[in-house]
């Protein structure tokens, strides 16, 4: 995600609507509906494949930082 | 009579000629190279050799003319949208569809039966009643209809209020219409290659190259060709042939399914279409029930037909035309579609000077043929964009200036 506080409203237009549309392999977030379980999958654009699916553990480790750097000083 | 249908089958004379020319060598250079040889490519070197005097123009198509979404779409034509924007541009499509088969001197199989979108709320009541306020401000024929004249316009739809989702209202639209997509491609194509236009198919630009922001050549699998502009027009591929570019675009593409049923007598005349359900009916002028509704749900590049969505189009076809039980269904396919997040296209300059987009079709081009051909044709040109199409720039996602076309989402088309 772009910087929110240094980022140019050309970043975050970019960030919002220009995605790479591969067509090739991708790793994607997918979520099982019935149990609310995020998971990562990689998945064929072309051949439609599912080519493995997986905990989002072996990608992401910790939690995201979503600390307000303007409410810090406060 | 017999007779004279076998002297012609065994006559020199036939079969009739071609409609046009095949290609031969590519040349070293073209004034204008259109990458794409569907309805929008074809169009636009159309009117680039009638209306603006340029013959040095090859299109050249990966696979053969009008064998993508052209070939793969439910052939609406209809101008309700929603935006001004987009009611102004596709209005103008639809008049200039109404004139084609003359323009060409070539029937295009115009039909305009009308259409009728169908609401089973109370907020889609809502939405149709702006849809039609907007609508006729811009001099479109479009109205709110209540249960009784849609009986009457559509005598066999299910008006019953014991189904799950009763019809409440309509939106009718009398400009709605359908044509023979295929015909709309080989008339342009062949009013192009009559005036100088060369068509290579089986030819496809798998490199783009750019020097000091200029295209000077593209590359094919059969040699490289130099131009002085480049216009692609490749619908579903647009994202991979802009990277060639090195311009991003906006676009996510997803598969769009439809299907066909055998041929039946003559019993529905306008085009039916319901967003509550996700589907849309019409009966061609063959007898045979089109049948389409929304995008399939994850993104992909790939044209296969899938059971569920067999069976989501079936269900909610049977529960507007319960008749339809019997039908036997003949074909069911799709077209990868180029969906933008605004569902408006992407038309015009590019970050490239002498490079033009004709992109973001998504499920709603083809009703945008004729005036995309006249517009982006303009363009190239004169080097200046045509007011009607401003408003679709790529430009507009960097400045948060979207064109956010409600009327052109899901089974509404
Ligand atoms: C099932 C379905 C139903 C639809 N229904 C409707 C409808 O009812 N009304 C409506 O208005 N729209 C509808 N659409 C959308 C419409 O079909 C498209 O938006 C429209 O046909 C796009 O036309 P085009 O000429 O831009 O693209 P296409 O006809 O797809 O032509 C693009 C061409 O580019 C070629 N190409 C790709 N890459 C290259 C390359 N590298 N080099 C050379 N050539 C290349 C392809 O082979 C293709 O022939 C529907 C689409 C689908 C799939």
């Amino acid at each position: 995600m772009p910087d929110h506080i240094a980022s140019s409203s050309r970043d975050w237009a970019e960030y919002v609507f220009f995605h790479d549309n591969n067509a090739g392999i991708v790793t994607e977030w997918w979520c099982h509906i019935a149990s609310s379980f995020w998971f990562l999958a990689e998945r064929n654009t072309v051949t439609d494949e599912i080519i493995r699916t997986f905990k989002t553990d072996e990608l992401f480790h910790g939690r995201a930082d979503v600390t307000d750097p303007k409410s810090e000083s406060k | 009579m017999p007779l004279g249908l076998l002297k012609y089958g065994f006559s020199s004379k036939y079969p009739a000629k071609h409609h046009f020319t095949p290609a031969k060598d590519l040349k070293k250079h073209y004034d204008v190279v259109i990458i794409g040889g569907g309805g929008h490519g074809c169009a636009i070197a159309y009117n680039l050799a009638k209306y603006h005097g340029l013959h040095n123009v090859a299109i050249l198509e990966k696979s053969y003319l009008g064998g993508g979404n052209t070939a793969r779409n439910t052939a609406v034509i209809r101008s309700n949208y929603l935006t001004e924007a987009g009611v102004n541009f596709y209005s103008e499509s639809v008049k200039l569809y109404n004139n084609l088969s003359n323009e060409f001197n070539y029937n295009i199989m115009m039909e305009s039966r009308g259409q009728l979108t169908l609401a089973h709320s109370d907020s889609a009541i809502r939405g149709f009643r702006w849809r039609a306020e907007v609508n006729k401000h811009l001099g479109v024929r479009s109205e709110l209809v209540d249960r009784q004249t849609i009986s009457e316009l559509v005598p066999n739809l299910n008006m019953s209020e014991d189904t799950r989702f009763p019809i409440m209202a309509g939106l009718w639209h009398a400009d709605g219409a359908t044509a023979r997509h295929d015909a709309v491609a080989w008339g342009y194509a062949k009013g192009a290659c009559d005036r100088g236009v060369e068509l290579h198919q089986l030819t496809e630009v798998e490199d783009i190259e750019i020097t000091n922001n200029r295209v000077t050549a593209v590359k094919t699998n059969r040699g490289r060709v130099e131009c002085g502009a480049v216009v692609q027009a490749v619908a579903g591929a647009s994202s991979i042939v802009a990277k060639k570019a090195k311009i991003p675009l906006p676009i996510h593409c997803y598969p769009l399914q439809a299907m066909v049923t055998q041929p039946y007598k003559p019993i529905l005349t306008p085009h039916v279409s319901s967003p509550q359900v996700h589907v849309y009916v019409h009966q061609t002028s063959r007898g045979e029930f089109v049948i389409g509704g929304g995008s399939d749900p994850y993104p992909l590049y790939n044209t296969r037909a899938t059971l569920d969505q067999r069976e989501s189009l079936s269900s909610a076809a049977l529960e507007l035309f319960p008749f339809l039980s019997q039908a036997r269904l003949l074909r069911q396919w799709a077209g990868t579609t180029d969906m933008t997040p605004d569902y408006s296209p992407i038309m015009g300059l590019s970050p490239v000077e002498n490079y033009y987009l004709d992109a973001g079709w998504g499920t709603w081009g083809f009703k945008a043929t004729p005036i995309c051909g006249v517009t982006m044709a303009e363009l190239v040109a004169t080097q200046k964009v045509p007011e009607l199409i401003r408003p679709f720039e790529l430009e507009r996602f960097y400045r948060f200036e979207q064109v956010n076309e409600a009327g052109a989402t899901a089974a509404s088309h």
